[in-house]
């Protein structure tokens, strides 16, 4: 009794607010006499109704859809009565306050959304379909005698989204981590002030800093971005973010959510000592084709999926095109004000096509194949629009395969996975040029398998081997002779990675117990490097809502080039002198991709030991709470001298903090959260030299407050409105305290390095979509404003001309953000 | 840094006095270093200066390497020292050039790295500054610079085909092919000086000479051009292929005012700069300096006056 009573009570809550109490009653009649489901295209039980039955008889039947997504809407009622007199065939809008009909007849959809009423007297007949979240819909059909009337109905959704999860993949493999956070793509999609980007919208979680420039790098536990890994379907990726950071080079909508573990993660991934994010995508959906069209002031996308045989596809593009805005806005403003101006213009593409196919037995077989290409070019002038001083084009593509199946007991996964890669930079008016080509292969094998019902067995390996070859070129010219020359470096070699996992899980009651351990090794050339990393993490529950968790490991990274970012290792050179500015250090991570070839004269590994724990209350409607602490601790290992020497620079890294996380969901109509971080990370010279200037400093990615809070809150009409703000302490910053005159300009004197600190930043992001619902297609608009009091938050330190005084701050302005989107 | 040879050693061509000093030394010429400083109320006299001079190899290693705290007095023996030493203590200082040494620098196979390097570089606390060891101190822990003075200038060496000579009858091979006239012929380079400044004011010019104090409208723009001569521009003739030309420096000009007034200033190449005084009360002062390509400097002022 209570399905049907239930089911009573949530067909009189969304009786239509027109007050029809009868049509109420009827439906609730439909859920009742539902007891017995018909099939499908079978009328239900009765009799023709009307008088007009002694004209003949006839049928209406068909589906009922969920407009705008065009999918098949199971256990929705329909009623059919008679058609207002003067009515004609086609929708209609029902007035207030109308009287009851002489008959009515009620149905329900099937599982597949099929529908059917016979008997039904000829002329013309109102069809109304009800179901609880969505909008009612009536439509007039004419009834011929003997004939079946076919009808497609499409009903709009109250609160729709056109983000939800479609088709969930294969059931995530129980990892261990001590913390550990999940998005989903709606969540992604409507975050204000990540326009949508998944790899962005993990900065508002605890752990993750703000980044410098407000870019889109992930900053994890006070640690470079370059430590910190993401994986796609198993493998690292080479970049996670188009050049310059504005976008992630897989987009949102091929994967269902993101899993971000800032520290203590499994055994399964490797060659990261700060945090990894894991991303799986998704499979296609099977329901019908269906895509969407995008396009917004930076970039647009598309992307189809559907069925194909007894599998599914994704095909999917974006095309950045942010250089065409900026050379606009620079071509307009050299035309006010005079002035020839420089920028930086930034291009890119990336695309993606998933193929998933069932195979007997049980196995699947998915195809993966998606890419990225970024160029990255100077406009200096009018003048010298279409020739540019320095220009960057790097991209990769990659193709996936993978295998799963069960065998004898244990769960199988194989991914064989080729990847193409290409950087090459052209600077100095053409005399400066490098090149590196990667072709890399790569694999992970994992099995997992159940031991009875309390233990849990996963091993594997992961493998890659790179064959790169570099090549440098300069052009200079001989001061004696005059003439031109040109100087060439060309490498080539191998260097490859492999890696071997085993970890446990043991459920001791309320305490889970997951050991693991992860064996390396790293070659580049002639040189090797190896490493063995235990780890381990346990959980105890305390009652349903209390949680303890706790994990203590050690992480390896191999570094086969210099990290010029980690110690003074090129001085000061990160600045961009003539502008009178300097950037933070920070900036310095900011393209891995740009370095070229390994400098380094011997291979070593950066070793970390990570120790963090967790406590957690889960609350009710799907919030939770959390607090936990971590301890990042990295000798970095610094490659010794040429001569075999021990570096003087070799260093520790050390990062503490806390994290908490108060993240709540109010029905479907709210969710948000708030997340806060302190952090302390400093680097400390193991054997400072003689006369350096300092033994230990904050870290280039010290931000020692990080508050986030957000909330996004569905309005009726289909708007959302959403708000984060964002409080965040100032990154460090090498101070410059003096200059030294020289000819025709001055040299900045620096001071120690990061001893000064950005002054606090905080901005208010919002965000505001509508969507229009149509039957076959919706199209949501979306402004998403990026600091709305436009407040100056200090992203770099201008300097007087003869740097003898700090002239001002340079932020980021108020960024509105205008987008359309096409789903259907 | 207003650098000149006050007295000659044995090497090269005897030089003679004239309307220029010169700035390229041989090997044992004695330089003058006198800096020049301007604070808001004008000329500093560079004796009332607390300062170290110090010598090393290169634009940059004299003051942004390493202690200025802990250094070496010079020992004369190297026209560019491997580390920076320190050769004079207060306002001005006098220099010594050393020898031709017995061979070309690490890492050069030219003559051109033995010119190219030899750097002054000067340290000094402004007269109500922290005083010299206060400045220094400073510059080790790297801690803001407020009320010190800092500069950096190439000396120059030459003239080079001198200087190829003196190398040669030393038996050390220059590097440079003979064929290399335009290089070999350059002479000996003197510093470009501040004589003559033309002042447009809408259709009217009139010439200035340095130091004196010219009357401009508030409002109008005032183009201030400095006047060369062919002393200046160190002119010589040298073949390149087959034909004579006529090469000189390159001159290129810096202004500063005493006033926060409006300022437009010449592309490079170009000797000028417009000025307009606008609201600003009293007389401004224009300095100037104008240099060469080969680090030759000469200064001087403008007075503006305000009037109709």
């Amino acid at each position: 009794m209570a399905g049907p009573r239930a089911r009573r009570l949530t067909t009189r809550r969304w009786s239509w607010e027109r007050g029809l109490p009868w049509v109420a009653w009827l439906a609730s009649f439909g859920a009742v006499a539902r007891a017995e489901p018909p099939a499908a295209g079978v009328p239900a039980e009765g009799s023709c109704p009307g008088p007009s039955c002694e004209d003949g008889s006839g049928s209406v039947s068909g589906e009922v859809r969920v407009a705008g997504q065009r999918i098949p809407l199971p256990d929705a009622s329909l009623i059919v009565m008679p058609a207002p007199p003067g009515s004609e065939p086609g929708d209609y809008d029902p007035p207030l306050g109308e009287a009851e009909p002489p008959w009515a007849r009620s149905t329900r959809s099937d599982d597949q959304g099929l529908f059917g009423v016979d008997e039904l007297p000829a002329g013309l007949v109102r069809v109304a379909v009800l179901v609880p979240g969505f909008e009612r819909r009536d439509h007039i059909v004419r009834i011929d005698p003997g004939a079946t009337i076919r009808l497609t109905l499409y009903v709009v959704p109250l609160e729709a989204s056109p983000f939800r999860t479609v088709v969930a993949g294969a059931p995530p493999v129980p990892r261990s981590q001590v913390v550990e956070h999940r998005l989903t793509k709606e969540e992604i999609a409507t975050l204000p002030g990540s326009q949508g980007d998944p790899l962005r919208a993990l900065q508002n979680l605890p752990g993750v800093g703000r980044p410098p420039g407000g870019l889109g790098v992930l900053v994890i536990r006070g640690t470079p971005p370059g430590q910190s890994q993401v994986f796609l379907g198993g493998h690292a990726m080479p970049r996670a973010f188009h050049i310059l950071s504005l976008a992630s080079v897989f987009p949102a909508d091929v994967l269902d959510e993101l899993q971000y573990v800032p520290g203590n993660f499994d055994a399964a991934f490797g060659n990261a000592t700060g945090g990894i994010v894991v991303i799986e995508p998704r499979r296609g959906r099977r329901d019908g084709v269906h895509g969407f069209g995008e396009v917004d002031l930076g970039a647009a996308s598309a992307m189809v999926e559907g069925p194909i045989g007894r599998g599914s596809f994704i095909v999917g593009g974006q095309r950045g095109y942010v250089d065409a805005v900026l050379a606009s806005a620079a071509a307009v403003t050299e035309r006010v004000t005079g002035e020839p101006s420089s920028v930086l213009l930034p291009r890119y593409f990336d695309y993606q096509a998933l193929l998933d196919h069932p195979l007997r037995g049980g196995a699947t077989l998915g195809v993966r194949v998606f890419g990225a290409g970024d160029v990255l070019r100077a406009r200096n002038s009018p003048e010298a629009a279409d020739v540019s001083a320095f220009v960057l084009r790097t991209g990769f593509h990659r193709a996936d395969l993978v295998y799963r199946t069960q065998w004898q007991g244990w769960a199988v996964r194989l991914t064989p996975s080729f990847r193409y890669e290409s950087n090459r930079l052209v600077a100095a008016a053409d005399t400066f040029r490098r090149r590196r080509r990667d072709a890399i292969g790569s694999a992970r094998a994992e099995l997992r398998h159940a031991v009875g019902r309390r233990a849990a067995l996963t091993v594997g390996t992961d493998f890659e081997l790179d064959g790169y070859s570099t090549l440098d070129e300069e052009a200079g010219l001989d001061l004696v002779t005059g003439q031109g020359t040109l100087s060439e470096d060309e490498q080539r070699g191998l260097q490859s990675s492999l890696g071997v996992y085993v970890s446990g899980e043991l459920r001791l009651g309320a305490l889970t117990l997951r050991p693991g351990a992860r064996a390396s090794a790293f070659s580049v050339g002639p040189r090797f490097a190896f490493a063995v990393d235990p780890r381990a993490v346990g959980e105890l529950s305390l009652g349903e809502r209390w949680q303890l968790s706790a994990g203590l490991g050690r992480y390896s990274q191999v570094r086969s080039i210099a990290d010029r970012n980690e110690v003074d290792l090129v001085g000061q050179g990160t600045g961009v002198q003539g502008a009178s500015a300097f950037l933070p250090s920070s900036f310095g991570n900011l393209d891995p991709a740009a370095t070229f070839a390994p400098q380094d004269s011997s291979l070593n590994v950066r070793e970390a030991l990570h120790a963090s724990a967790a406590v957690r209350v889960r609350l009710g409607d799907g919030g939770a709470a959390e607090l936990g602490g971590f301890l990042n601790n990295q000798h970095n290992n610094v490659p010794p001298l040429d001569d075999g020497a021990r570096n003087p620079f070799d260093s520790v890294s050390r990062a503490t903090g806390l994290e908490a996380l108060v993240r709540a969901r109010v029905g479907r109509k709210l969710y948000g959260w708030v997340a806060y971080t302190l952090t302390f990370a400093d680097l400390v010279l193991l054997q400072a030299p003689p006369g350096f200037d300092y033994s230990r400093r904050p870290s280039d990615y010290d931000q020692r407050h990080n508050l986030v809070a957000l909330a996004s809150y569905v309005l009726p009409e289909h708007w959302r409105i959403g708000g984060r703000f964002r409080l965040v302490s100032g990154l460090p910053y090498t101070p410059v305290v003096g200059s030294v005159a020289l000819p025709g300009g001055h040299q900045p004197v620096f001071g120690t390095r990061n001893a000064a600190r950005l002054p606090l930043s905080h901005q208010l992001d919002l965000r505001v979509d509508k969507q229009w619902i149509r039957d076959r297609a919706s199209v949501t608009a979306y402004v998403d404003v990026q600091n709305v009091y436009n407040r100056v938050n200090p992203e770099l330190v201008l300097y007087a001309a003869d740097f003898r005084s700090e002239a001002g701050y340079v932020g980021l302005p108020i960024f509105p953000s205008l987008g359309v989107r096409v789903d259907w | 840094m207003h650098v000149e040879v006050v007295a000659q050693g044995p090497y090269g061509a005897r030089i003679e006095p004239g309307p220029r000093t010169f700035r390229d030394a041989l090997p044992l010429d004695t330089l003058s270093l006198r800096p020049v400083v301007v604070d808001v109320d004008g000329l500093v006299d560079p004796d009332v200066l607390e300062g170290r001079f110090i010598l090393c190899a290169g634009l940059g290693t004299c003051l942004l390497r390493g202690s200025v705290t802990e250094l070496p007095a010079c020992s004369g023996d190297e026209l560019q020292p491997s580390t920076p030493c320190r050769f004079g203590e207060g306002g001005t200082a006098t220099l010594t050039m050393a020898d031709a040494p017995s061979e070309l620098p690490s890492g050069f196979s030219t003559v051109l790295g033995l010119v190219s390097g030899p750097t002054v570089g000067f340290i000094a606390s402004a007269p109500d500054g922290p005083g010299l060891d206060g400045c220094l101190a400073r510059f080790d822990a790297r801690e803001p610079l407020d009320g010190c003075l800092s500069m950096e200038r190439v000396l120059g060496i030459g003239p080079l085909g001198d200087l190829a000579r003196l190398l040669e009858d030393h038996g050390i091979d220059p590097g440079l092919d003979p064929t290399a006239e335009t290089l070999l012929n350059r002479p000996r380079n003197r510093n470009p000086g501040v004589e003559h400044i033309r002042v447009d004011i809408g259709e009217r010019t009139m010439m200035a000479s340095a130091e004196d104090t010219i009357v401009v409208p508030r409002d109008e723009w005032v183009t201030l051009t400095l006047e060369t001569t062919d002393d200046d521009l160190d002119a010589f003739e040298t073949a390149v292929g087959e034909q004579t030309a006529t090469l000189e420096d390159f001159l290129y000009d810096q202004w500063w005012f005493d006033r926060d007034i409006e300022v437009e200033e010449a592309p490079p190449g170009q000797l000028w700069v417009r000025v307009r005084v606008g609201a600003v009360q009293g007389p401004v002062r224009a300095h100037v300096v104008l240099r060469d390509d080969r680090g030759g400097e000469g200064w001087g002022w403008l007075d503006l006056e305000l009037g109709d």
